[in-house]
């Protein structure tokens, strides 16, 4: 399984290529825009059958409707429309399987309430929720920590050699978010004061 | 990427080598698998989808290597020349870096988080999307870099050098910075305080 890191430079945000190298399949993480580099990376290459949606926020779909008029992915959310296209919708711990690709979703709300992580084999593709040192924003307290709750208890339970790829930003491992992410540091402290 | 296995070793949470059930630091065959990955690092100047973790590399020239998908976790560089060489996706969290060099490197999606780095330069590299988080520095340059998007927060640089570098989106939040040159950058585009990154 290959990982290829496409930023959209639309709206910098990270979507991320899996290729099956056997299958020759791919699936896609999140569309923010459809460009060339997107589409060299396909043609010729692989099939593209799935497309895991992190969340509907514009920036990480805005490309659905492009990618719809070269390809016809399943597309995976939380919600069952997004931009006008149909989607599997997906709850917490739902299993999929693309191919020999399984995958795992969990259901973080706070930055949307459809926020989803998809957790495959040893990578975890966190979108907004958790990015290298922050964590998303939120629009209430209320909801910073619920997604606080849901990080602690959903992500920061992996391995902590697990690999996160977020939308935003660089790459890391939970072992590291546990150690250095600030904004989960501060919430710790808040709750210890 | 590396692949998802981890070590045989009961409480081992270390991912295994390529073609082994053991990692590393639990394999019998240390040298003979050390070699092995300095000749291909070195000779054949490309790596992928590897993973060797608590190694040490002693005095080796990986310029002009092409690395991608590979994790170097807890590894220990001496002397090393990463020069020219082409990173993406590599994990070198918690390693040590001493005397190395990473001169016109293009460094993309790379972990760093949690190492030491010390008497090293990385000057006129591309450092794009870049996980320094963490970090200990001590007499290192990134001069004339390009650091769009990478993440210092929570580091400690002490006598670091980034004159001439493109600090847009560079994150510096909450980090200790002692004797540290930033003259003909942009730190007024880095994020020096806790606040909106995007």
């Amino acid at each position: 399984m290959k990982i290829h890191t496409i930023l959209s430079s639309k709206h910098l945000v990270n979507q991320y290529l899996i290729e099956e190298e056997n299958e020759k399949l791919g699936i896609l993480v999140d569309c923010s825009s459809v460009d060339n580099q997107l589409i060299s990376r396909i043609e010729g290459k692989m099939n593209l059958v799935g497309v895991l949606i992190t969340h509907s926020h514009l920036a990480h779909v805005d490309g659905l409707g492009t990618l719809f008029k070269i390809y016809s992915p399943t597309v995976y959310a939380y919600r069952d429309k997004i931009e006008g296209i149909e989607c599997k919708a997906l709850r917490d711990e739902d299993e999929i399987s693309i191919g020999s690709i399984k995958i795992k979703a969990l259901h973080i709300p706070g930055h949307s309430i459809d926020c989803i992580s998809y957790l495959v084999d040893n990578i975890v593709f966190t979108g907004d929720t958790l990015e290298s040192g922050s964590i998303g924003m939120t629009e209430s307290l209320i909801s910073k920590e619920l997604m606080i709750d849901g990080i602690r208890k959903k992500l920061f339970v992996l391995d902590d050699n697990t690999l996160i790829f977020p939308g935003h930003g660089s790459p890391s491992k939970i072992r590291i978010e546990k150690m250095f992410n600030q904004d989960m540091l501060e919430a710790e402290a808040t709750s210890f004061s | 990427m590396f692949r998802d296995q981890k070590c045989k070793i009961e409480g081992c949470h270390t991912y295994a080598l390529p073609g082994s059930q053991y990692c590393y630091h639990h394999s019998t065959e240390k040298e003979k698998i050390l070699s092995a990955f300095t000749k291909k690092m070195t000779e054949e100047k490309f790596i992928s989808d590897s993973s060797i973790v608590d190694a040490e590399f002693d005095s080796l020239d990986f310029s002009s290597l092409v690395m991608h998908d590979s994790n170097f976790a807890f590894c220990y560089f001496r002397s090393c020349t990463f020069d020219r060489a082409t990173l993406s996706s590599v994990f070198f969290d918690y390693s040590v870096f001493e005397h190395c060099t990473f001169r016109d490197a293009d460094i993309r999606y790379t972990v760093f988080s949690g190492a030491n780095i010390m008497f090293s330069d990385f000057s006129g590299s591309t450092i794009i999307h870049t996980n320094f988080m963490g970090i200990d520095t001590y007499k290192t340059t990134f001069e004339s870099s390009d650091l769009y998007f990478s993440n210092f927060s929570l580091s400690k640089l002490i006598e670091t050098s980034f004159e001439d570098c493109n600090l847009k989106r560079t994150n510096f939040r909450s980090a200790i910075i002692r004797a540290v040159s930033f003259k003909y950058s942009n730190p007024e585009e880095a994020f020096f305080k806790k606040g909106i990154i995007r």
